[in-house]
């Protein structure tokens, strides 16, 4: 929190802070205040009244001022050029010119030049300027917000300040424009602010059309923004304080005031609800346009309110040594970030304070940065040259540099320099001399060689001697799976290296990251990216991007979508563009449900029910996981659905699966099928986190994970769970709950896209045996089976599943039904040869009766049908019996007839 | 917490605006608070900016530092002796840079702080001579 707002009560003495409600307090008992670490802010209504009393009158007095001295300098710049010229004839020894004013009046007519132009100069001043600034200020600490809310506010610590010094021109003159001696129309200042350009920016990263125009149509009107009290302005200044304090701007903006306005007003909060968005959207735009302002600033070298960082000037290589040939195969990334004043090292500040502190030891200083792809290593190291050039840092690190090695570039530059040995003999030897310098090799696996292929003359036997002697500085970057391939069995390399582990950024801070991306993401696409689609690639490259992590996964989602806008014509980069392109990349349906899609989801559940017969329960909540899933209502943290299905063989079981994995992800995508009575054994583990092994045919072999991070939208079958081994149930606990499984190599794969369906044959007798008595006792026989499923597997288990459905054993009408589908299957297939099939209306309840086999459910019938017509068809197909063009009827005498 | 609701209040007319002498007394004392506080508070920052970029790009300070340092960090007799002399050559020629472009500011600086009063005084001379 860096910001606590409260009021002062004068009459009591006593100060509250105010926590959710924004109130414009008019009474003026009480003072509004805003406190941060470094300033107090509060604005009594006198030096308010005093404002807008001195303001015509400074206009006033400026139009006077302006207009004198302008005359002034005009007289003044003519006797000047006069003298001028007279100066020039008198050296020249030319005749003098006739217009020769006397020397009292020159003079005077200057002098008042001058002084007209020292007012003119001082005006401009007062016009650009504010009286003070916002400085920035940390977060409160806990133990300092408890002791503010006891009471202590610990004023004597903190600069006192007014908001009326620390506002633009611009917002003065628009905040004055709109109040009157004694009160201010808080419509008027709205409808003031809209044409403001930073509040137009606002507006279009908002993506809000029609703005003005949607305002009446939506009930902001004098009623729901009524004119106050001038001491209301008290508050609204106050407000708009902390919107600049929040968007770390130094100076409170039109932009602030605007959005303070829909912090106050309930009618403009729900304005903006109604357009989906917030005002914590309108302060990124605000922190935005801040960012913008310091960048344009940088490269003000002699402006003192811009950083400068020190270079080390003509001598920096007198001290040190040149690094003549290794420059031609590095970059310099601490003159690059003195150039172009990008910040790095975004939601890693604790990576780098760890890294710099490592890098500050006299020995052991070499620093291995270890995380997955697209977790910001690079941005770290380019923070460590970013705090070098600030000289946040170590003593011992001052004047340093950092060098990034390009390994590529170094084999390429071999042959001009001889040999590659000899190559990089010379710059190790350059860098050993020169001493200021720490080196950053990027992918440092690269460098080291797999095992087995140690090799004194390839450049990873070259370098790696001066890596383990750590004559200077080394930083690398390396991901996990490669970390446990190549260092994991080299104590030496090791042990040469302190690991700090790079995470996956938080959401905030990829909006950041972002956030300095975007001017050069717009200027290079030339297209115009609202927040909202900036959210939005955030939350969908969490959500369905496997195989980066944030914050290169969402820029890599904004990047592709722009690509694809390219080539639409489209100029404007919206929230519905992400989806579409997730949505493409991954052909899972993301975007906003349409009415086509809401009518499809309505139906699904009974398109499912045509197809998988008898099972309507398995169907129904199978299909409410999915709606649930669709309108993001689900925890996006956890799997789909996650269902049991115990039952006798062939009762539809993993045809469900199926059918779901086709209706839901698509034709093309198969089931992740895992046979259970596979991993009877402990080392059943193996097959779905991977082998601990660094043989080739571990390494090489297929798990789970693999499969799932290929496909990570997917219908997931465990078949026949009671067959596992206790552990291998126990990672399912980990997965069912949390929707994510760690490799052995330490990567993290996300099941949140995925259906898990287990399939238990537990209690299947009790189920048959049910059923051949009565349908009645079927109910009772389902009791027995759940009971018995609790005494067979642990009870944590069972309680992870969304549902636990128990699937009837087929009667013989569910059968006839099922045969009719295999029927109209076979149907659609021999249409395709211009065949046409028939059938008697009895066949279907005929080839149920015959081919039922008790327990067995419904894969009989396909057996049945296979080689009953099936059979004859494609023999009467070979003797030509049959044409394309002909009707085949199937009879109930041809089937008894039939032998097989 | 304090409930507060809008009240309709009638609008005046905006008053005329009157300039007094008091008026006039804080404009020149405005003029002159701003010419002789904070301008040069600024300049004093910008001097204090000339000075690093100077520091820097001359590598005064970090050459004092490093006196002793051998030339490129060749440690035989031969780098610590064309280090010290490169300093010894050096190091006056580019304090006397530094200080001629500090000497400018500072005269610049003057000039400022005597412009005003140099002003006034010829203004209310010249009609006199």
């Amino acid at each position: 929190m860096k910001s606590i707002l409260g009021y002062h009560d004068k009459s009591k003495g006593t100060y509250s802070l105010i926590q959710e409600k924004m109130p414009l307090l008019v009474d003026e008992r009480y003072e509004p205040f805003l406190m941060s670490t470094k300033q107090f802010f509060t604005v009594p209504i006198k030096e308010i009244q005093n404002v807008i009393k001195r303001v015509p009158i400074q206009k006033t007095i400026k139009r006077f001022k302006n207009t004198v001295a302008t005359i002034l300098i005009v007289p003044g710049t003519i006797s000047a050029v006069i003298y001028c010229v007279d100066f020039i004839t008198a050296i020249s020894h030319s005749d003098p010119i006739p217009l020769t004013l006397p020397s009292w009046l020159t003079n005077l007519t200057f002098w008042l030049a001058v002084m007209g132009a020292m007012v003119l100069w001082h005006e401009s001043y007062r016009t650009v300027q504010v009286k003070d600034r916002i400085k920035e200020g940390s977060n409160f600490s806990d133990h300092e917000i408890k002791t503010i809310q006891k009471g202590d506010l610990g004023l004597s610590k903190l600069k006192l300040a007014s908001p009326l010094k620390i506002l633009t021109k611009d917002t003065l003159d628009i905040l004055l424009s709109v109040i009157n001696k004694n009160e201010i129309d808080t419509l008027k200042l709205l409808k003031a602010l809209i044409p403001e350009q930073n509040c137009k920016i606002i507006i279009e990263k908002l993506d809000i059309q029609n703005f003005a125009d949607s305002l009446e149509k939506n009930g902001i009107n004098q009623k729901s923004l009524p004119k106050y009290p001038m001491s209301a302005v008290r508050s609204l200044l106050i407000y708009a304080t902390e919107e600049a304090l929040l968007t770390d701007s130094d100076q409170i903006r039109p932009e602030h005031v605007f959005i303070s306005l829909f912090r106050v007003f309930p009618a403009l909060d729900l304005f903006l609800k109604k357009q989906t968005q917030n005002t914590e959207l309108m302060r990124y735009v605000s922190k935005w346009i801040s960012i913008k302002e310091r960048a344009l600033k940088f490269g003000r070298t002699f402006d003192p309110n811009v950083p400068y960082y020190r270079t080390g000037g003509i001598a920096n290589a007198w001290i040190y040594g040149y690094t003549y040939v290794l420059s031609h195969f590095s970059k310099d990334l601490t003159q690059r970030q003195a150039k172009s004043g990008g910040h790095y090292g975004i939601g890693h500040d604790r990576e780098v304070e760890e890294v710099l502190s490592i890098l500050g030891k006299v020995s052991k200083n070499n620093v291995l940065l270890i995380g997955e792809s697209g977790t910001g290593k690079t941005s770290v190291a380019k923070g460590i040259a970013e705090r070098i050039n600030k000289g946040t840092i170590p003593g011992n690190l001052k004047d340093m540099r950092l060098i990034q090695l390009d390994v590529n570039g170094l084999i390429a530059a071999a042959p001009q320099f001889g040999n590659v040995e000899a190559l990089v003999q010379q710059s190790m030897d350059e860098l050993q001399r020169a001493g200021n310098t720490i080196l950053f090799i990027d992918e440092i696996q690269e460098i080291v060689p797999a095992k087995g292929q140690e090799s004194q003359h390839s450049l990873a036997g070259i370098l790696l001697p001066y890596v383990l002697e750590s004559k200077f500085p080394i930083i690398g970057t390396i991901t996990y799976a490669d970390y446990k391939k190549f260092f994991y069995s080299r104590e030496s390399l090791r042990q040469s290296f302190q690991s700090v582990e790079i995470k996956e950024v938080t959401p905030e801070a990829a909006f950041e990251i972002l956030l300095t991306r975007l001017e050069e993401l717009q200027q290079t696409y030339d297209l115009e990216i609202t927040f909202p689609a900036i959210l939005a690639s955030i939350e969908l490259a969490q959500r369905y991007v496997y195989d980066r992590k944030l914050p290169d996964s969402a820029v890599n989602l904004m990047e592709s979508a722009c690509a694809a806008m390219q080539n639409s014509g489209k100029k404007k980069l919206t929230a519905t563009d992400i989806a579409r392109t997730i949505s493409t990349q991954t052909e899972i349906p993301v975007e906003e449900v349409t009415t086509d899609e809401a009518t499809k989801l309505l139906d699904l559940e009974k398109k499912m029910k045509e197809i998988v017969i008898g099972q309507d329960e398995a169907v129904h909540q199978v299909v409410e996981a999915l709606k649930r899933s669709r309108t993001g209502v689900r925890d996006p943290n956890k799997p789909i659905g996650t269902f049991l299905f115990l039952g006798p063989t062939g009762v539809g079981k993993t045809y469900l699966a199926k059918t779901l994995s086709k209706e839901y992800f698509g034709e093309q995508k198969e089931i992740i099928r895992v046979d259970m009575s596979e991993l009877k054994e402990v080392s059943g583990i193996q097959r779905l986190l991977g082998s601990s092994e660094m043989s080739e045919t571990a390494q090489s072999s297929t798990t789970l994970l693999d499969q799932v991070k290929l496909q990570p939208f997917s219908v997931i079958l465990f078949d026949e769970i009671e067959k596992a081994h206790p552990q291998v149930l126990d990672l399912l606990l980990q997965l069912l709950d949390e929707g994510r499984l760690t490799s052995t190599s330490g990567e993290t794969v996300n099941f949140n896209n995925t259906i898990i369906i287990c399939t238990s044959n537990i209690g299947s007798k009790k189920l048959l045996d049910a059923l051949e008595q009565d349908m009645a006792m079927f109910e009772e026989a389902k009791e027995r089976v759940l009971l018995e499923l609790r005494q067979k597997v642990r009870v944590e288990f069972l309680n992870r599943f969304d549902r636990i459905i128990v699937f009837a054993p087929h009667p013989i009408e569910n059968l006839t039904e099922i045969s009719e589908l295999l029927l109209k299957e076979l149907k659609a297939r021999l249409l395709e040869k211009e065949i046409t099939l028939e059938w008697d209306d009895n066949l279907p309840r005929f080839i149920a009766q015959n081919a039922q086999e008790p327990g067995l459910g419904a894969r009989p019938l396909r057996r049945y049908i296979q080689e009953k017509i099936e059979g004859v068809v494609a023999t009467k197909l070979l003797q030509n019996e049959i044409k394309p063009g002909d009707t085949f009827k199937v009879t109930t005498e041809m089937l008894s007839d039939t032998k097989v | 917490m304090p409930e507060q609701t809008a009240i309709e209040q009638k609008t005046s007319l905006a008053e005329p605006v009157v300039i007094t002498t008091q008026t006039v007394i804080d404009e020149i004392i405005a003029f002159f608070g701003w010419w002789y506080i904070e301008m040069p508070i600024w300049y004093i920052g910008l001097i204090q900016r000339i000075a690093t970029i100077c520091d820097d790009t001359l590598s005064i300070s970090l050459l004092l530092k490093t006196f002793f340092v051998p030339w490129h960090r060749d440690r035989t007799w031969v780098g610590y002796f064309i280090g010290i002399m490169a300093r010894i050559i050096y190091l006056p020629i580019a304090i006397v840079i530094t200080l001629t472009i500090l000497t400018l500011l500072i005269l610049v600086a003057t000039a400022w702080a005597l412009l005003p009063p140099v002003t006034i005084f010829f203004i209310l001379k010249t009609p006199f001579t």
